[in-house]
């Protein structure tokens, strides 16, 4: 770890080494991303419907748990999940073919700090994209879901509005993005791990890619319960 | 020149190299035979920096490349190119991006001085015209050729050759050791190539180093080898019919 954070060969090379990951673990991931966190609102808005039969509680009650829960917990550490299964397995896979087929002693014997070349520009792109995936990741399970819910007839435009303005505080969404700040670097520099001391054949690459994705799952989960004691309590 | 001095090396209780000498000539072709598993690749390994020795000495002309940090070492590696047994392109760049990789990386050249010497490294290893095809695409040849215009992109004083004809028919296999030959003769570099293929070191090398079970037992060269009377290199040697039959034509 200390070597990818070494002084890098040519500084010049890595913002487009970064651009390119940025496109690789961010841009690539909106689809599946949104699709997922869109449905997520949704069964969340429909679930809180099915539990507030009681009139006691009011019908706005639905958006307001909706966009509670999908920008405390669900746009950050749910969104974070699904990256590092799609992302992190991809990034060992990439980095453990690299070091199975000499690609990183090639990169070492040339004089280039691989660790840093190849490790590096990964860890930047995710900590500086996720946070943008995971604010899209707000937007679209709040008013995705939303209309979703809307549209299927659990709750109406004026109630589910009302819910969703209801007691905002900037910084829940501040709380959720500093949340993705760390899991990013868990992410990325778990499975970059993984993946750069793979040793063997193609069997361990399948390997380092399954426990890069199970290591960063456990620790994000961690981390989760460490960030939100902190920062919540 | 590379000198190597008692290099000894283990890997927990197994000791693989036992205490290796040897003096790698500039503008020759040197050749480290021997079975798998002697420790040839080790030995490789260890020069090139990608392994530590645990005992003895490499120097790259006068310079003590064991006793180096990792910032000196950089500026030898530069002076170092290798040809790895797979070729180890880069997946993700094209012909062109792969043999440009290392002046990227350590040269101001513009984009056009890079693009200009690209071509002329491609003419030198044939392939002219194939910049833009990516390593998926290129036969096991070409991606040795590839592999060994990169390791000569900065015009190092040091190729390191491994296994250059695994997996290639014979004619590929005769067209990379001429390639290997003539580029060490243009541009006067000490090549070490680590092989266990008869016919080339009969081919080009100039200088051979027969390794078994982590020592130098026999060196000579192609003329003596043929020649040798040394039970363990004559088994190596002459260990097909083929090679055999040579022997009896000799004598």
């Amino acid at each position: 770890m200390i070597q990818v954070f070494t002084k890098p060969e040519r500084w010049r090379v890595y913002p487009k080494l970064i651009t390119k990951e940025m496109d690789k673990i961010g841009l690539q991931s909106v689809g599946i991303m949104s699709l997922l966190v869109l449905f997520m609102g949704a069964v969340v808005a429909v679930q809180t419907a099915s539990n507030i039969e009681s009139g006691w509680v009011p019908r706005w009650t639905i958006g307001y748990t909706t966009r509670q829960s999908i920008i405390l917990e669900f746009s950050s550490t749910i969104v974070c999940l699904i990256i590092t299964g799609k992302v992190g397995s991809n990034i060992a896979s990439e980095i453990g073919t690299m070091r199975i087929t000499d690609q990183i002693d090639a990169l070492d014997i040339m004089g280039i700090n691989s660790a840093s070349y190849l490790i590096l520009p990964k860890i930047v792109a995710a900590v500086l994209i996720l946070p943008f995936l995971v604010l899209l990741a707000m937007f679209v399970g709040v008013f995705g879901g939303g209309a979703i819910a809307i549209l299927s007839g659990v709750v109406s435009l004026t109630d589910f509005e009302a819910g969703a303005q209801y007691d905002f505080r900037v910084w829940d969404v501040m709380y959720s993005l500093i949340k993705t700040v760390f899991f990013a670097f868990i992410m990325s520099s778990v499975s970059s791990y993984h993946g750069y001391y793979t040793k063997g054949g193609a069997l361990e690459v399948g390997q380092s890619s399954t426990r890069a994705v199970v290591y960063s799952i456990i620790i994000i989960m961690i981390a989760n319960f460490l960030l939100t004691q902190l920062l919540l309590l | 020149m590379i000198r190597l001095e008692s290099i000894q090396k283990s890997f927990g209780e197994h000791e693989v190299l036992k205490g290796i000498t040897a003096v790698f000539e500039p503008g020759k072709v040197n050749f480290i035979i021997g079975k798998s598993g002697e420790g040839k690749s080790v030995l490789a390994r260890c020069m090139v920096g990608l392994e530590e020795v645990n005992s003895g000495s490499i120097f790259y002309s006068q310079a003590e490349f064991t006793k180096m940090d990792r910032w000196e070492r950089k500026n030898v590696r530069k002076d170092i190119g290798m040809l790895f047994q797979g070729a180890a392109l880069f997946d993700s760049m094209t012909v062109e991006e792969n043999v440009q990789f290392p002046m990227k990386m350590f040269t101001t050249m513009t984009l056009k001085e890079r693009a200009s010497k690209t071509e002329e490294i491609l003419e030198d290893v044939g392939l002219v015209g194939k910049n833009k095809l990516y390593p998926s695409e290129l036969s096991g040849g070409m991606k040795k050729r590839t592999g060994l215009a990169r390791a000569i992109a900065l015009n190092p004083k040091y190729l390191f050759v491994d296994e250059p004809n695994s997996g290639l028919d014979p004619v590929t296999s005769l067209m990379i050791d001429r390639l290997v030959r003539e580029i060490t003769d243009r541009y006067k570099m000490t090549t070490v190539v680590i092989s266990h293929d008869m016919n080339s070191v009969i081919e080009i090398s100039d200088a051979i180093f027969f390794i078994s079970k982590g020592e130098f037992v026999w060196s000579g060269d192609r003329n003596s080898i043929l020649k040798a009377n040394h039970p363990l290199l004559n088994d190596f040697v002459f260990a097909s019919q083929f090679m055999k039959e040579i022997r009896e034509k000799f004598r």
